[in-house]
Formats: structure tokens, C-alpha cells, sequence
């Protein structure tokens, strides 16, 4: 009887304890499924989300190997060698059509970071200091990715400012179809989102693998002279080379500098990189593994380029004669010294050289040749010590300002871009290394913008292929 | 719905199945504009309809110290997709799906042969609308839906022979009805694209001077055409019949066995996959490496192999 009671009782305390618990208890959330506006709530969520933002420009389609070899690729400044592993043959060729994968994985990896940046953007957490930072980072990360989505598939500004540029999106919307937007309103949003970042970032968030308020001023720089604004392109870039506090690399540290596979926050030089490390790297995807004669070794330098390099030249330290696997005439680029397995080198997205060359070109056009060469010969100078200096002025000083961009420039995804695409010339000698029906890349050539990518055609009726695809 | 059927004390049997399946709530990845930031979302759209028949006869036609037996079963599937979500079709890789067809429907570009003056592989630029216009630029060619990568029908044929202890049991599979692609042509195949890969014999085909009819376009090194790129010159009909399984056997009878303290012993000498009849010529890979989703994706077709044994029961 006794035992009875024990029993019942016990069941009792039991059944009131259960009773008591709330059934939330038993209610979970899955951890990978959270929605948007459940899970950015705080500056911490926002922080994460940013890392997140900051991890999709590593994409092999985008800062991890596509961009910087796309730009030398198609303007000459390397070619993939015939012995090769199959990558990027079509922009050796200049053949590339609507199912390319290289383009398709740009526009696609593109759009997935601005997805990533609107989401901070957007999210509704109150302003303070720390997110306003934030949400500057995400706007100008988003300003970098329409930059490089309106260049890569739509004409020049100079060409046709109200031309199809790109879809504009800055909200998520999963069922949006929509149709591409002028030139001059993506234009106008990035130069947009670039003032805001600038107003409300920091001028050094941790390290140079962060964007900063300078790196976002530089990019403004850069995107002035791709409108022909030469004015505002050069208020743009004083504006960093006087008040930054950032400093050109020189002769003495130049090779040390390449050598590096860190980000740095010793404000030399890199205003902003991607970077990569042992941990975070795309092992043999990476931009240093398709340059390593032990790793893919595909591109190499083309002969028309090593010979701008007068021997003097400390750059020219970084283009190395001769490969175990392809001969003893192959010009292999060591740009990018550091494989996955040694931290694995980051890809420059801005340096502050850069900077100078824009604020020479600024001034070259703007009248100004005195200044414009003051600039252009802090560069030319430091790099090769036994020059003089560049004493011409008028059209003959852009060309030199634009040999002497091609030459620092070389290897970071620029040359094509910034000196043919951007100002709508020809390309009449692309290098003897490719085959010869690919010697010349003509304005007129439908191919100087990358296809809208066939899946975007299918799923997207609104948008409009580019001509001659 | 089935029917079974045995005649003539089992000498005949017969089984027929009838089936009309639909299915609905698919799971489909759901294409969306890649501005988006994703690609497509999955969902639970539209329907499906899988109708078909099997049938199994066996027969025993000889029964005596010599029997044989013969016997086929056929299995033939339709299907056919009922809806989709705002009746729209959409691409799914290099499939269409659309209402009223195949959910294997191939989306492809139909190959025109190559130009006799020029040796230029070509396209036609819209099947549907203008029938014979050609054109050499593979972007602006039209995609048409194409066959499909699911069979129509496909069984299996067996039979045996048998005379004292000795056996004889053969049997054939076929299939018939899909069309198979070949991904990895564009570097086999590719007219100087992927030229360190190698190369079908298909290439010694190749156009070499005006006035050459061929369906290989010329051989350039670095290809700058798009003649490797997928189109219906990759796509195979995958029709084969194959001698499945081919065995010998002798069953050693009892009373020989009873001294040796075994009930039961027989020898036999078996071959699996040993011939196999291809009907498109062109194909030079094993139909059935193709799998469920119709791509040859050089995968390692079906082994033949000849086997010897011994089975002892005691």
C-alpha cells in the first residue's frame, strides 16, 4: 500500500511538472533557416552579415581569379599558354558566346554579393556610429560589384550614357524579372553609395581587407574617369593622395610588398584587397595557382609587354624568363608568388598607385600637364631609377600615362578596362602570342562586353541581350 | 489494373499490368532572374503523369527429356508533365520542361551540318519558324525540344534449353526510345578545341577542302567557331539490345553424386554483357553508361565477363 502511494504520487509530481513547462520548450527554429528580418537585428548580426558580404568577393567568378585575368586577357598582357588546362580559352580567342561559364558565373556571383549587401543595408536596426559603418562597408561593397557588373556587360559611358547598362536591384525580391537600367543611373547609385560609404565608414576598419572610407574615395576616383569627369576624378583622387595618410610603395620595398600574402593596416599602399589565407583559400581555383608553373601555370606574360620593361625597371623582377614546363622563352608572372599552402596572395582591388596614375590622367586632361607630369614621374621615376622622366605633353602624355598604368597595372585585372574599354579604342596589337584571327579587339567588336549569360535570358523575359550575341 | 494468366498446366503464363500514376506537389528547383541573388527556389508545383504497361510471358512450347523455354517481359512508360505553376515552361539545364511533355524533354540546337565551301558547322536558326535557314552563329541558333532522354520501352527476352543435365540459358535486354548526350564531346569531338585532349575517330571525317560533304566541320587549332558546343550533333539515340547473360551448365545427376557424400553438383561456364548491339552507328560509348539522366559523362560502361564455376550442395 505504502509502495501505491509512493507511486502515485511520484506520477502526480510528475504530471503537474510537465504541466508546468511551457511547450515552447518544445518549438525550435532551425539554425539555417532563419528569415531575413528575424536574423539582422543587432550590430553583431550585422557584423556577421558583413563577413558573410566580404567572403562572396573570394569567388573564383569574381576577386578570386575571373577579374584580375580577365582585364590583362583580353587587353594583351597575358595569354594562355597551348599547353593549358582548358580555362578562359575563349577569351584567348575572343569566341565566347551566351553559355559561357566564366561570364555566367560573374554576373550570377556578382548579383549573390549585392544580395548579401542590400540585406545589411536594408536591415532595420537603429543608426549608431557602428552600424552606420556597417551599412557604409555594404554600400560600397555594392558600389565595387554594379561597377564591375556595368564594365564587363555594358557599353562605355562616353559611348551612350542612356544605353542598357544593368538591373539595379536594392531590395530583395525573389520574384522580380526585371529589365536593365540605364548607364547613367547605375552610374549615378554607385557614385551614390560610394558618398555615403565615405561620409559614414571608417578610415581604416582593422585592415586593408576591409573597406575603408579612403578605398570607397578612390573608387569614386576611378569611376569619375570612366564618365570622362576628369574633374571630379581629380578632387577625387587629390583628395586621397593629400588627406588619407596612405603612401605610395617604393622602389626599396617594391618586391617585398608583392611578396606579401597579408592584409596590412600600415596604410601602405593597398587601399582595399580581397584576401585569402591557408585556411580560406580556393586551393588550385586560386589566381596564384593558375600562374605557378608547379600549379595550372596557363597564363603567361605576353613579349610585347616584358619588352616595355626597360632593364632598371624594378617590375620587371616580377616576370621571370623561362618555365620548367614551358620552355626556356616563357615569361612566367610572379606577381603572385604565394600558394594556397603559403597563406595564398590577396588580389589588389585599389592601391593607392593607381591613385596617382588617375590623378595624372585628371590633370593631363583637364590642361594641367605640369602637375599631371609632376605625378606621372613620382611613379615612372621611383620604379626605374635610371629614368629621367616623361617630359611630353598634349595627347603624347596620356599615351605615356596610360603605357605607364599598363605597366604598373599589369596582372591586377585593369589594363583592358581602364584603358581600351573605358575610353571605346581599339585594340590593334593585342600580342603575336595569340592566334591570329584574335590579334585585334576593334571597338566595333560585339565581344568588348561579356553576353547577358543564357540563363538570365531564360529566366529573366524582361532583359534584353546584348548586340551581336 | 493487371491481369494473370496460366494455360495449359503452367505451360503458358501470362501477366499483363496496367498503370496510370499521377503525382503531384513535385519538388522542382523554380527558376528566378539571377539579380536576384539566387538562381531558383525549390517548390511544390505541378503535376506529373506516368502511364504505362508491363507484360511477362513465359512459355514452355517443348516439355519432354528436351524442354526449352521461352519467355519476354516489355515495360513501356509515357510520361508526361500535367502542370505547372502559371502553365509556364522553363529551362532546367539542358532539359525544357513544359506542360504535355517528356520531363526529360531535351532543349537543344539543331545541327545543320557543316557548309561544303566553307567547312563552317552550322545551326538552324529557328526550326520551328523558318525550316531550312541556317546560320553559323551558335548564339543566335534556336533551341527546339528534341526527343528525351527517357526510354519508351525497354525488357528483356530468356530463354533456356535443356536436355538431361545440360543446360543452356540465354538472355537479352533492350531499349529503345531516348536520346543520350555525349558531355564530354567538346573536348573529344571539339575540331581543335581541347586539342592535347584525344579525339574520336569520328574527327578523321573532318571537312578538308571545298566541295567536301561531311557532318565533321574543319579542324582548326584553338577552334574559334562553336562547333563543340552542344547541339543535336551530340545527342545519340540510345536504342540497344545486349546479350545480358549467356550460361552453360551440367548438373551432375544424384545417383552419380551419392558416393561422393555431395546431393548436388554442377559445373557451368557464364558470360555477362558479351555482345552488344548498338543501333546509331555514330555512338561510340555504351548506351546504358548514360544513366537515368541521359549524359554520357565518359563514365565506365557495363564490363563484359566470362565466368567459370563450380556450385556444390551437400
Amino acid at each position: 500500500m505504502k509502495k501505491l502511494l509512493i507511486h502515485i504520487s511520484l506520477l502526480t509530481a510528475a504530471l503537474l511538472f510537465s504541466l508546468s513547462c511551457s511547450k515552447e520548450f518544445l518549438n525550435r527554429v532551425p539554425y539555417d533557416s532563419y528569415p531575413t528580418d528575424a536574423s539582422l537585428n543587432t550590430a553583431n548580426d550585422l557584423r556577421t552579415a558583413l563577413n558573410g558580404m566580404y567572403s562572396g568577393l573570394k569567388s573564383v567568378n569574381l576577386f578570386g581569379r575571373t577579374i584580375p585575368i580577365l582585364g590583362d586577357l583580353l587587353g594583351g598582357n597575358i595569354y594562355i599558354s597551348t599547353k593549358n588546362s582548358g580555362r578562359y580559352i575563349p577569351y584567348n580567342t575572343l569566341t565566347y558566346t551566351v553559355a559561357d561559364g566564366d561570364a555566367s558565373g560573374l554576373w550570377i556571383d556578382a548579383y549573390s554579393v549585392i544580395l548579401r549587401a542590400n540585406n545589411i543595408i536594408n536591415a532595420n536596426v537603429p543608426s549608431s556610429p557602428d552600424v552606420d559603418n556597417i551599412k557604409g562597408q555594404a554600400k560600397a561593397v555594392r558600389a565595387l560589384m554594379y561597377f564591375i557588373l556595368v564594365t564587363h556587360f555594358a557599353q562605355p559611358y562616353v559611348v551612350n550614357p542612356s544605353g542598357q547598362g544593368v538591373p539595379l536591384v536594392l531590395q530583395y525580391d525573389l520574384f522580380l524579372k526585371p529589365a536593365r537600367d540605364k548607364i547613367s543611373d547605375v552610374y549615378n547609385q554607385i557614385l551614390k553609395d560610394l558618398t555615403d560609404g565615405y561620409n559614414t565608414m571608417n578610415a581604416l576598419n582593422s585592415n586593408s581587407s576591409y573597406m575603408n572610407k579612403w578605398a570607397a574615395r578612390a573608387l569614386q576616383a576611378k569611376v569619375y574617369l570612366y564618365m570622362g569627369d576628369y574633374n571630379n576624378a581629380g578632387i577625387a583622387a587629390q583628395d586621397v593622395v593629400s588627406n588619407s595618410g596612405y603612401k605610395m610603395v617604393t622602389n626599396a620595398a617594391y618586391l617585398g610588398y608583392w611578396a606579401n600574402p597579408n592584409p596590412r593596416n600600415d596604410k601602405l599602399e593597398t587601399l582595399f584587397e580581397v584576401s585569402f589565407d591557408q585556411v580560406y583559400n580556393l586551393a588550385t581555383n586560386s589566381l596564384a595557382f593558375f600562374y605557378d608553373q608547379t600549379g595550372y601555370g596557363d597564363a603567361l606574360c605576353t613579349p610585347e609587354l616584358y619588352a616595355l620593361y626597360t632593364p632598371t625597371d624594378v617590375r620587371r623582377q616580377l616576370i621571370i624568363k623561362g618555365s620548367p614546363v614551358r620552355g626556356a622563352n616563357a615569361l612566367v608572372v610572379n606577381k603572385y608568388p604565394n600558394k594556397p599552402s603559403n597563406n595564398d596572395d590577396d588580389t589588389k582591388v585599389i592601391r593607392f598607385t593607381d591613385v596617382i596614375l588617375i590623378l595624372a590622367e585628371a590633370n593631363a586632361r583637364t590642361g594641367n600637364d605640369a602637375a599631371a607630369l609632376s605625378w606621372l614621374n613620382m611613379v615612372a621615376t621611383d620604379r626605374d631609377p635610371s629614368f629621367a622622366g616623361y617630359t611630353d605633353t598634349g595627347a603624347a602624355l596620356i599615351n605615356d600615362i596610360l603605357t605607364e598604368r599598363r605597366k604598373e597595372l599589369a596582372f591586377e585585372g585593369d589594363y583592358y578596362y581602364t584603358n581600351f574599354y573605358r575610353l571605346n579604342l581599339d585594340i590593334t596589337n593585342r600580342s603575336n602570342a595569340f592566334p591570329a584571327s584574335a590579334r585585334q579587339f576593334l571597338a566595333s567588336n560585339p565581344r568588348r562586353i561579356l553576353p547577358i549569360p543564357q540563363g538570365e535570358m531564360d529566366n529573366n523575359p524582361n532583359i534584353q541581350q546584348n548586340p551581336g550575341y | 489494373m493487371g491481369l494473370n494468366l496460366g494455360l495449359w498446366s503452367n505451360r503458358l503464363n501470362i501477366d499483363f499490368d496496367w498503370y496510370n500514376r499521377k503525382t503531384t506537389g513535385l519538388l522542382f528547383n523554380v527558376p528566378v532572374s539571377y539579380t536576384s541573388g539566387f538562381g531558383s527556389y525549390p517548390d511544390n508545383i505541378g503535376s506529373l503523369q506516368n502511364r504505362g504497361i508491363e507484360l511477362s510471358v513465359d512459355a514452355q512450347p517443348v516439355r519432354s527429356a528436351f524442354t526449352w523455354d521461352i519467355g519476354f517481359n516489355l515495360s513501356l512508360n509515357k510520361n508526361k508533365i500535367l502542370t505547372l505553376p502559371n502553365h509556364q515552361g522553363f529551362v532546367n539545364g539542358s532539359f525544357y520542361e513544359k506542360e504535355g511533355y517528356d520531363i526529360q524533354t531535351w532543349y537543344v540546337r539543331k545541327y545543320a551540318g557543316v557548309d561544303p565551301q566553307t567547312g563552317n558547322a552550322r545551326w538552324y536558326y529557328d526550326p520551328n519558324q523558318y525550316k531550312d535557314s541556317l546560320t553559323t552563329s551558335y548564339s543566335r541558333a534556336q533551341r527546339i525540344l528534341f526527343g528525351s532522354a527517357s526510354p519508351k520501352g525497354f525488357g528483356s527476352v530468356f530463354t533456356t534449353l535443356s536436355y538431361k543435365g545440360i543446360k543452356l540459358y540465354a538472355q537479352f535486354y533492350y531499349q529503345w526510345g531516348n536520346y543520350v548526350r555525349d558531355v564530354w564531346s567538346r573536348y573529344t569531338q571539339g575540331d581543335g578545341f581541347g586539342a592535347f585532349f584525344n579525339k574520336t575517330k569520328k574527327e578523321l571525317q573532318r571537312w578538308q577542302k571545298p566541295g567536301d560533304i561531311t557532318d565533321v566541320p574543319k579542324y582548326v587549332y584553338n577552334n574559334p567557331t562553336s562547333s563543340y558546343e552542344f547541339s543535336t550533333r551530340f545527342l545519340y539515340k540510345g536504342d540497344y539490345v545486349r546479350l545480358r547473360e549467356i550460361q552453360l551448365s551440367y548438373d551432375f545427376s544424384p545417383n552419380l553424386l551419392q558416393k561422393l557424400y555431395v546431393h548436388a553438383l554442377t559445373i557451368y561456364l557464364r558470360g555477362e554483357n558479351l555482345l552488344t548491339w548498338v543501333k546509331d552507328k555514330n555512338l561510340v560509348y555504351d548506351p546504358d553508361a548514360a544513366g537515368i539522366t541521359g549524359q554520357l559523362n565518359l563514365t565506365v560502361p557495363t564490363i563484359k565477363t566470362v565466368s567459370a564455376g563450380i556450385n556444390l550442395g551437400f
